[in-house]
């Protein structure tokens, strides 16, 4: 009965600023990233998992080592598992590697911060940066989170990270690159159904795997992980994660080359001891 | 989410644009606040696209999301305003027609919540037992905060009216 009455005082409505479009590609991104989050820490938890089953397993000193692949049982309360002893060719996961980070947290992010511009555009001359914020870089965010008085379920973790979307030409994608000073995630490709792995070897002796991943059924998402560890050079562990959405009736395309995000990662300034 | 999900979300959302961001403005009074509840809306719904899509009345359940995204930011500090004006007992004089300019003062004037039951009730149109369901209050709640703005309304209409 008062439609026509609200209808007046709304009045003639001015252009709408709601882009549907982009709505939906914030939220393709959105929903990437809370998948990736899950993947990652399933990921280092399971590294976690086995690492704590191996500082178990380890022998007093002056014990001696049992045969690899021997549950070790007297560390263990009756009717406890224990996740076995890794098989060779694996390594464990550990919290933290390499001497302690003394560099203050407010100059290592601004320091990191053009060192993952310079990497990108090293290999990528053209690159353009965009932020959440609308800013021409990487958002940066440290981590941590020591060992004693880490919450229950949470992973200890050092990280310096950086994220931003990247464009080169007319492709872009969402790229992170995360410092960590932690050793790898994960080692080998095995048990990652549905994704391509690829095993990657620095200059400096670097090692790692490159993981490629179309995300939906549809395969217009598509997800490249890169691991790098770089415990042998200067302590610590590269990731660069890049996330692209196809274009509509389209198939993904990256704005950056598998080659090009290993030479990010393997970048000498990506350090936190510089 | 799959692309006939996609294309289908998108379909309903284009369609509805218009008339949330009419309803958004007669909560906010602000079109570019306005765009923002529909976008905050919609990314809502997005996210609950597929429980969403097979709910029997999804246009209440998205008036529903609309309407709790305006109070929420309304909660927020910089969004805080004061609704202290009291409804006029005359219209001023001025271009705008007498009885658009009584129920501009009435939002005006009203709180937020009762600026909800009033766009719920007289502009959606919805029914008293909807108006409770989507702001979660009682319908005597409804009744009561609808009373001020009904009056208003008869006054601004001039006309008889029944509840």
């Amino acid at each position: 009965m008062y439609h026509d009455l609200f209808e007046r005082v709304i009045g003639d409505a001015p252009p709408s600023t709601v882009d549907i479009e982009a709505l939906v590609c914030g939220q393709r991104r959105a929903a990437r990233r809370r998948i990736a989050g899950t993947v990652a820490a399933v990921v280092a938890t399971t590294g976690l998992l086995t690492a704590a089953a191996l500082t178990v397993g380890r022998p007093a000193p002056g014990g001696h080592t049992p045969p690899l692949g021997v549950p070790v049982a007297s560390a263990t309360a009756p009717g406890v598992s224990v996740t076995p002893p890794p098989t060779p060719g694996q390594t464990a996961y550990a919290p933290f590697v390499g001497p302690p980070v003394t560099e203050p947290s407010p100059a290592a992010r601004q320091r990191l911060e053009a060192a993952m511009r310079h990497a990108v555009l090293a290999v990528a001359p053209g690159a353009a940066f965009r932020t959440a914020n609308g800013g021409s870089g990487f958002d940066m965010r440290h981590v941590d989170q020591p060992i004693a008085g880490t919450p229950p379920g949470n992973i200890p973790s050092f990280t310096y990270s950086g994220t931003t979307v990247v464009r080169v030409g007319i492709r872009q994608g969402d790229l992170s690159i995360l410092v960590a000073r932690a050793g790898p995630f994960r080692e080998g490709c095995g048990g990652l159904p549905g994704a391509t792995c690829e095993p990657v070897t620095g200059p400096r002796g670097e090692t790692g795997f490159l993981l490629s991943q179309v995300l939906a059924s549809d395969h217009r998402e598509a997800q490249y992980h890169l691991w790098l560890d770089r415990a042998g050079v200067d302590a610590g562990t590269i990731t660069v994660d890049l996330m692209v959405d196809a274009p509509a009736g389209g198939q993904p395309d990256p704005p950056l080359t598998a080659d090009q995000l290993v030479h990010i990662a393997e970048d000498p300034a990506l350090t936190l001891y510089p | 989410m799959l692309r006939a999900d996609e294309d289908e979300y998108r379909q309903f959302v284009v369609a509805r644009l218009e008339p949330l961001r009419r309803m958004a403005f007669l909560l906010c009074r602000n079109w570019h606040t306005a765009d923002d509840l529909v976008s905050i809306t919609f990314g809502k719904l997005y996210r609950r696209w597929g429980r969403a899509r097979e709910m029997e009345n999804l246009d209440a359940y998205v008036r529903a999301i609309l309407t709790h995204a305006w109070l929420d930011e309304r909660r927020r500090p910089w969004r805080r305003e004061d609704a202290t004006d009291p409804v006029p007992e005359s219209v001023a004089p001025g271009g705008e027609p007498p009885d658009v300019a009584m129920l501009r003062r009435l939002l005006a004037a009203v709180p937020p919540r009762q600026r909800a039951v009033i766009v719920l009730r007289f502009y959606c149109d919805l029914s008293v037992a909807q108006t409770a369901d989507i702001l979660g209050i009682s319908e005597g709640a409804v009744k009561s905060q609808a009373a001020r703005g009904l009056e208003a309304l008869r006054q601004a209409t001039a006309q008889p009216v029944e509840e």
